[in-house]
């Protein structure tokens, strides 16, 4: 039904449009991928005891679609159109898994010279953090495809309803966005975003405020140091940000049976997230780039010790449970446990690390590593681009490793390490 | 205490005559490089079509197309035309400034002049045409190249450029730019671009082809081709960087 809605929705603006259009003119790119994903999964994950919770196939398949579009109909309106069709066919399962994105279907009206007023179904993408973007305020908790690289993550996922508003000035901007709460499509709170962007002393400066049901405030800074340095700094404060903790819900059994079921609480606090970076290039044209990032709505090392010994002890009730107790309430647990895991953003300090050449041979290399500051776990994400046809086809090979203890952030992941191979057609 | 009258004045001569020579010359020298900046340049304000096209000890090992839009001398645009895996990707420079954009993606990220465009190309070797923008002639010597009388300028960077110091041989009598050395703040040779294929465009013969040479990893060159230039004004917000996204 709401399908259908949106179908006529669309059909009924695009008609409406194409009466006004004189001065037609399509532009288009994308590209389409074949991927084989190698999962290899921890044996003796506190995360996933025996396999129990998490699916352990080997092998995932999938074939998808980024497409761009760029209808011009007069040099008043143009239509933007980004879809993302996938199909996934994972190993020991029957049948395909298809689904279809419509990241962004949105028209841009300019009314005056420099005033462009935008509406329709919009992915805003703000920061100009690499890693980290905590201005990034329409994009927070929205699905992304992890095995893209992570400043790519954030260009692929789904945009929100929004009116907009932008205003251009010589080395100003201002603008607006209204993503209102409707009913049936955009369930979460209405979100108000303004800003500002300028330029000054050769210095990118970008302000903005957003409100919803708590008021964030958004800086972003970037500059260029020589011809080989670039800095940036990415800042933001929340009047008002969730924590989700494991806490007691129920004592099981005898009060000092030591066997608890688990919940979910909520606290709010106020938080400053950021992220400090920078980009050398060196004259073999080897990049590399350093971000540190602070997240003061993650773990402190109390709360981690906490949620690391509620999950070892719900693992090891799991796997040899107390007498007269069901190994799923454990497991139930467990399932909290992991639902709360937001790996490279749990604890509160991380370094982002990434070496680059385009030019390595054929090949295009690139090595990046995030690692927690705190417990020393960290992610290592090689990447080997081939180019097959130069600009039309190349071949990538591409890994995530995650190293470190048992209690640690990456070392508790029921994922060891995975690889992807990708076979790009660009059109 | 006589002598003294007679010394000052003519130190205060001798200082004066000094600074008017001086004045003199870098007038001369900056109306050379603007003669220079004229041939490469036909206007403030213009379009064109470049190619670049990236060869291996003579093998052709890639290709890629460009737009490029110059408005107000400072600031430039550059769209990403060929191979389809760059559609949609814009280069835009505004003084020293560099953003990368990729269409779709609704975030320009700023980039440094070193990053590499393409081969041996950088980012400002497409973006900028002309060198007054960015450097500064310190010095001029004549020198004779291939039996033609030429102007061998010392170019140094004003603030912050791809290069630190630029050589450019320039033709005496037309002012046309025969070559350049690009070097490093270490006096490294970095590379060597020579500019040619001279043909009447928009009312000056200009070079229609830069083959750039690299210096440090023998055996690599570029050589960007240009054409289809036309004179057009754009809006001042074309080169702003929040705009990128609506660029069509």
């Amino acid at each position: 039904m709401k399908q259908k809605i949106k179908l006529r929705v669309i059909i009924f603006i695009l008609c409406s449009i194409i009466k006004l259009s004189y001065a037609l003119h399509i532009d288009y790119n994308g590209t389409f991928m074949l991927r084989t994903t190698k999962n290899e999964f921890r044996r003796d994950s506190m995360l996933n005891p025996n396999f129990a919770l998490v699916n352990s196939y080997q092998y995932e398949y999938k074939s998808y679609l980024n497409f761009f579009t760029n209808i011009c109909f007069n040099e008043n309106i143009d239509l933007r159109l980004k879809i993302r069709p996938y199909l996934t066919k994972i190993e020991k399962q029957d049948g395909y898994n298809s689904s279809f994105y419509i990241d962004e279907i949105y028209l841009n009206f300019y009314l005056f010279k420099n005033l462009v007023f935008s509406v329709g179904k919009q992915n805003l993408v703000r920061g100009v953090g690499l890693s980290y973007n905590p201005t990034d305020f329409f994009g927070e908790k929205k699905e992304v495809d992890t095995n893209l690289k992570k400043e790519e993550q954030r260009y692929y996922r789904e945009g929100d309803y929004i009116i907009r508003c932008e205003l251009f000035n010589d080395d100003i901007s201002f603008f607006t966005s209204l993503a209102p709460q409707i009913h049936n499509f955009q369930n979460l709170p209405t979100r108000v975003e303004t800003g500002i962007s300028l330029m000054f002393e050769n210095t990118d400066l970008s302000f903005s405020y957003f409100y919803s049901d708590t008021h964030k405030i958004g800086v972003n800074i970037s500059k260029t140091i020589g011809e080989k340095i670039e800095l940036h700094c990415e800042s933001s404060y929340c009047h008002s940000t969730e924590k989700k903790l494991l806490e007691i819900k129920n004592v099981l059994g005898q009060p000092n049976s030591n066997v608890f079921e688990y919940g979910i609480t909520q606290t709010s606090q106020q938080s400053i997230k950021s992220v400090v970076g920078g980009h050398y290039t060196a004259l073999n044209k080897t990049n590399f780039i350093i971000e540190y990032f602070y997240n003061q709505s993650g773990y402190t090392k109390d709360e981690w010790e906490k949620f690391i010994e509620i999950i070892r002890s719900n693992k090891e009730f799991f796997v040899s449970p107390p007498e007269g107790f069901n190994p799923e309430v454990f497991k139930y647990n467990l399932s909290l446990a992991s639902s709360l895991m937001n790996y490279g953003y749990m604890r509160q300090h991380y370094l982002f690390v990434r070496i680059w050449n385009p030019e390595v041979f054929v090949f295009d290399i690139t090595c990046g590593m995030l690692l927690n500051l705190e417990d020393k776990s960290f992610v290592l994400f090689p990447n080997i681009e081939y180019k097959v046809v130069k600009g039309l086809f190349s071949l990538v090979l591409n890994g995530n490793f995650l190293n470190g203890d048992k209690d640690t952030e990456f070392g508790i992941c029921p994922v060891k390490e995975y690889y992807n191979l990708e076979f790009r057609i660009y059109f | 205490m006589k002598k003294i009258f007679i010394f000052i004045p003519f130190v205060l001569f001798l200082y004066n005559n000094l600074s008017y020579t001086e004045i003199e010359n870098k007038l001369s020298l900056d109306e050379i490089l603007k003669k220079v900046d004229e041939i490469r340049a036909p206007s403030n304000h213009f379009k064109c079509e470049l190619e670049i096209v990236c060869y291996k000890d003579n093998k052709k090992i890639s290709l890629k197309k460009f737009e490029l839009y110059v408005g107000d001398e400072t600031k430039s645009l550059v769209k990403f035309t060929y191979p389809y895996e760059d559609k949609g990707k814009f280069l835009l420079m505004v003084k020293e400034n560099l953003w990368f954009y990729t269409k779709g993606t609704r975030n320009p990220i700023r980039i440094t002049p070193q990053q590499r465009l393409l081969g041996e190309v950088s980012n400002s070797d497409v973006a900028r045409v002309v060198y007054s923008v960015d450097y500064t002639p310190l010095s001029a010597e004549e020198v004779i190249i291939n039996n033609v009388s030429m102007y061998k300028l010392t170019l140094k960077a004003k603030t912050k450029a791809a290069y630190d110091n630029i050589i450019l041989f320039v033709e005496k009598e037309t002012c046309k730019p025969y070559k350049s050395e690009f070097y490093t703040v270490g006096g490294k040779l970095l590379k060597t671009a020579y500019y040619k294929n001279y043909q009447m465009i928009l009312g000056k013969e200009r070079p229609t082809e830069t083959e750039i040479i690299d210096e440090i990893r023998k055996g690599n060159r570029s050589v960007i081709k240009y054409s289809n230039f036309e004179i057009k004004k754009f809006p001042s917000y074309y080169f702003q960087k929040e705009y990128l996204q609506y660029i069509k």
